[in-house]
């Protein structure tokens, strides 16, 4: 592994050269940057990851089980182990969405779950993305390259391959296609990830699209190619927020959307990966019950634990907050990519108490959890190696007949060693996940 | 990429026409900053007359600096580079990302020029790179996508050689390129603006300057995007 350690300017050297890169808006601005490289990998034993991967399967099937379940029967709410309050009270539970069956009966195909080790060993679910989880391009490239700086380490070292996500992603929008061919919806050049739609639909093979390919008649979804013929469309991997994704079912004022592709959808003629309405099971107040939700579907125990986490919305929950908010990190349900995340030991007590009051008005708009200490992992800086914080977003595919783990997954780190925030947009780095095979 | 859109069509063809404008005027810069650096200072005049560009320049100390890295200048190289970057980038699935590359280093790489003294010597590796992504583009992109930006690299050519005053038969291998370019697209095309190009392309010889009318046929035959 050193030999791979010493090669990390070359691997980022190569990175760069590929334009391996993320937008970011500063001030209005769009700013293409380079997603810092770590060459040190996470490393996880091949137990460990078979732990991981029974416990990922097992919270992905029984969240995919709910989004079925709330935008039907909505039992679960009925048998009283969801309130409605956070069932429903969401913005980002769409009620267009309600009684609309997707293809084979998969919600979230994709889903992007956030863990993080403890300095026990133990590992925490933080966050579970079911909408358009973004990330998993980063470590393809980065094992591709990395093989080509440093073959040994790869000689000698039993790493599972994680270069066949490509692949395992085309096999799930093959799984879910309703008839014509793949396409990847991208809202353009100036999106965050747009470097990853390219990516991925070069491996995947499918045809990247922005909204002015597409077009809906007869509730079929269709892509125009340049002879003018109109090419039908089976699976749409869209990486476009649901809100923005049809402006004849959502926001009207979306440019990027596709009108009357929800039509499509719901005559069943066309797969939307993942399935528009996702947010009502990712939502950070809804994380809280997906231990009672594995209970209740599966009847199973988790394998996986959540972060300690309290709602305020409850009474005992919302004392226990008051009384603990200095040693607790505060989350807005809202938020997403690292923001609205306060860590009450970094206010002073003027702060404190105003976010008290702030949580007891808005009570259903906030979780506390007690922060994790996480296990640091080694980072290179300017030649030595120092600690960070790190976590882990692991990629679950479902594609009907089963759900899969991709034996990789993006490590993020903050490269500030105060912080807990990983998030590329606030300048974190990303690693190599290595599964090892034995 | 299989399926091409109306929007990558000419995406395709506008990164094959910026990167050869690149690539010649790059060449062409190499003759006239040879020319500039002894004999006549103000070459530069006549190039810039050739290729109807304004003459937005102090000097020819000015014109050698800034016609090649003034990223404000809608008419510079670097200008002209990060176009073809603007359009490559949106093609990626269609380039693939080892194609796609030689563009993201040819763009750094005349980036990094910026700051040395001698251009000739910086910006060869920009030339090199460009020649590795034409190379490239048989082996990595499948044939109708290749078609499109291969028509829209031979346009470009023909038509700097044309403004440019390249000997004849540089002018009439060209245009035969441009014509084989022409019949493997599957688009239409001007047909009779083409066949008027033929006309004027056979009358030129090495001691007669072709009918600068060619050029105005040559920008009518095909235009995508």
């Amino acid at each position: 592994m050193e030999n791979l350690v010493s090669h990390g300017e070359n691997i980022n050297a190569l990175l760069a050269r590929y334009g391996v890169k993320f937008g970011i808006y500063k001030n209005g601005v769009f700013h293409e940057q380079l997603f810092p490289y770590d060459a040190i990998p996470r490393v996880i034993p091949a137990d460990e990851f078979a732990k991981l991967e029974k416990g990922l399967i097992q919270r992905v099937d029984a969240l995919n089980l709910y989004l079925a379940d709330i935008y039907s029967g909505q039992q679960i709410v009925k048998d009283g182990v969801v309130p409605a309050d956070f069932a429903f009270s969401s913005s980002v539970y769409l009620p267009q969405c309600a009684d609309v069956r997707p293809p084979r009966g998969v919600y979230s195909h994709i889903s992007g779950i956030d863990l993080v080790q403890a300095e026990s060993g133990e590992w925490f679910i933080l966050e579970d993305n079911l909408r358009i989880p973004s990330g998993a391009s980063y470590p393809m490239i980065a094992r591709e390259l990395s093989r080509i700086a440093s073959p040994q380490s790869y000689r000698l070292n039993h790493v599972v391959d994680n270069r066949r996500y490509g692949q395992m992603l085309r096999e799930t929008m093959d799984a879910v296609n309703c008839g014509g061919i793949n396409v990847i919806l991208t809202p353009g050049r100036f999106n965050a990830a747009y470097f990853e739609h390219s990516y991925l639909a070069e491996k995947t093979g499918a045809v990247l699209a922005q909204n002015g390919d597409l077009f809906v008649e007869n509730q079929v979804l269709y892509y125009r190619d340049y002879h003018g013929a109109a090419n039908r469309v089976g699976a749409v991997y869209r990486r476009i927020s649901d809100e923005y994704l049809d402006p004849l079912t959502f926001l009207p004022e979306s440019l990027i959307g596709v009108p009357n592709l929800m039509d499509a959808y719901r005559a069943g003629n066309v797969a939307i990966l993942n399935a528009p309405g996702n947010g009502a099971a990712d939502d950070k107040g809804i994380y809280y019950f997906v231990p009672k939700m594995i209970r209740y579907y599966l009847g199973e125990e988790p394998i996986l634990q959540n972060a300690p986490t309290y709602l305020p919305f409850y009474e005992d929950d919302m004392k226990y907050v008051m009384a603990h908010l200095e040693t607790l990190v505060v989350k807005d349900v809202a938020e997403a990519g690292g923001y609205g995340v306060i860590f009450g030991r970094d206010l002073s007590r003027e702060k404190l108490e105003e976010l008290r009051q702030t949580i007891r008005k808005e009570p259903r708009r906030f979780i506390a959890q007690e922060v994790i200490q996480f296990r640091d992992l080694d980072i290179m800086d300017g030649g030595a190696r120092v600690p960070r914080k790190a976590d882990l977003r692991a990629f679950v595919l479902s594609g009907g007949d089963k759900t899969a783990v991709w034996p990789s997954g993006l490590t993020r780190f903050s490269r500030n060693p105060d912080s807990f925030v990983v998030n590329s947009s606030q300048g974190g780095g990303f690693k190599d996940t290595w599964v090892l095979s034995r | 990429m299989g399926i091409i859109s109306i929007e990558q069509s000419g995406r395709l063809y506008w990164l094959g026409r910026y990167t050869e404008r690149v690539f010649t005027t790059l060449k062409c810069y190499r003759t006239y900053f040879d020319t500039m650096l002894d004999r006549a200072p103000d070459a530069y005049r006549d190039f810039l007359l050739r290729l109807t560009l304004p003459d937005v320049y102090a000097d020819e100390g000015d014109f050698t600096v800034r016609y090649l890295y003034d990223a404000n200048n809608p008419d510079s190289i670097l200008s002209n580079l990060t176009r073809a970057y603007d359009n490559a980038i949106v093609l990626r699935e269609a380039l693939s990302t080892d194609m796609m590359g030689y563009i993201q280093m040819a763009l750094d790489q005349m980036q990094a020029a910026v700051a040395g003294e001698s251009p000739l010597y910086a910006l060869q590796p920009v030339i090199d790179s460009l020649y590795a992504f034409w190379g490239a583009a048989g082996d990595y992109m499948d044939d109708e996508s290749r078609d499109l930006m291969e028509c829209g690299r031979r346009l470009e050519r023909l038509d700097l050689y044309l403004r440019l005053d390249y000997n004849y038969r540089d002018i009439e291998r060209e245009f035969s390129r441009f014509q084989f370019a022409l019949g493997c697209l599957r688009v239409p095309h001007d047909t009779e603006a083409a066949g008027l190009l033929a006309d004027y392309i056979s009358q030129g010889n090495d001691h007669r300057l072709i009918d600068r009318r060619a050029i105005d046929c040559l920008e009518r035959t095909l235009c995508l995007g």
